[in-house]
């Protein structure tokens, strides 16, 4: 498979929410909030509280779903945050893909979908105690299986998500 | 009945620590220092070592609830709360994107800070409350 080059620092596509952040440059929240404007700080945080209301409610689901048992003598992958983070990932690729290559999008879709549904949707502190737990259990190979799998597929859920959102977005 | 409250717990929890998670990163973008080039995203790392450390608190004083004000506390703050402070998507999103923007030493070092940084201060919650 080939790869495109990088894209340059100037390039449109590095101008995200992502890139702004991981960059520290002010340019890019300028450009994010001059050049689209969009719904006001007020209007985003709401935005963010419902989608993450959403994500948290449907993580808790799954949960209720697919809840894990865990005894002294055997620990169970907790399967339904497993599912959230990487179903989360791939939703939050999807969204970032489909945005970063011009598909149109409603100006709420960012900061409820991605940064609340997403963000709520996922859970780091969740997976940091049940790995803790498995280590305090004494199971300390599949505490690194869990932990390092969820982070592996994680990362690759985001990228394939991204390739996804990508082709979505230049149909678009 | 109960089954509503719970789901009601997790949501506003959940509500209350996304905005909180955003807060954050809002805050740091228009607030924060000016760099030039790549950087640890604080901002989202902040937020899930404060929902770790919180987590650690809340399955001490909550986590052994079986029912009652103490399991709808735990579905709030923990399951609501701190599942929505913390994240997997944006990190792993910004993962990528450090990846992408040509810094992958960084990319591997947030993660290894993140994970590393995340137990640590469970286990400060867990110590400190008890």
């Amino acid at each position: 498979m080939t790869t495109a080059p990088l894209p340059r620092r100037d390039d449109p596509r590095m101008h995200t929410v992502e890139m702004a952040a991981v960059s520290g440059d002010l340019e890019d929240h300028e450009i994010l909030t001059s050049v689209r404007p969009g719904p006001s700080t007020r209007e985003t945080a709401l935005l963010v509280a419902a989608g993450g209301a959403l994500g948290a409610t449907l993580r808790y689901l799954l949960e209720l779903a697919a809840p894990t048992i865990a005894t002294p003598t055997l620990v169970d992958i907790p399967w339904s945050t497993w599912t959230a983070n990487v179903l989360g990932c791939l939703l939050m690729g999807v969204i970032a893909g489909y945005l970063e290559s011009g598909g149109r999008a409603p100006a709420w879709a960012r900061p409820f979908l991605a940064t609340g549904l997403c963000g709520g949707f996922t859970t780091m502190s969740t997976l940091v105690l049940q790995v803790s737990a498995m280590i305090g259990a004494d199971f300390p190979l599949i505490a690194l299986e869990y932990g390092l799998g969820s982070a592996v597929l994680a990362l690759l859920a985001l990228v394939v998500g991204l390739l996804a959102g990508r082709i979505l977005g230049k149909r678009s | 009945m109960a089954a509503i409250l719970g789901l009601l717990a997790v949501a506003v929890g959940g509500a209350a620590g996304s905005t909180a998670r955003w807060g954050l990163a809002h805050l740091w973008a228009v607030r924060g220092p000016r760099r030039e080039g790549l950087s640890v995203p604080w901002a989202t790392f902040a937020a899930n070592i404060l929902a770790c450390f919180a987590l650690g608190v809340i399955v001490t004083w909550f986590g052994a609830s079986a029912g009652g004000a103490g399991r709808t506390a735990y579905l709030l703050l923990a399951t609501g709360f701190c599942g929505g402070l913390s994240t997997l998507s944006t990190l792993a999103l910004e993962v990528v994107a450090l990846v992408r923007g040509g810094g992958t030493v960084i990319a591997l070092g947030y993660i290894l800070l993140s994970a590393g940084s995340g137990m640590v201060a469970l286990w400060l919650g867990l110590v400190l409350a008890a």
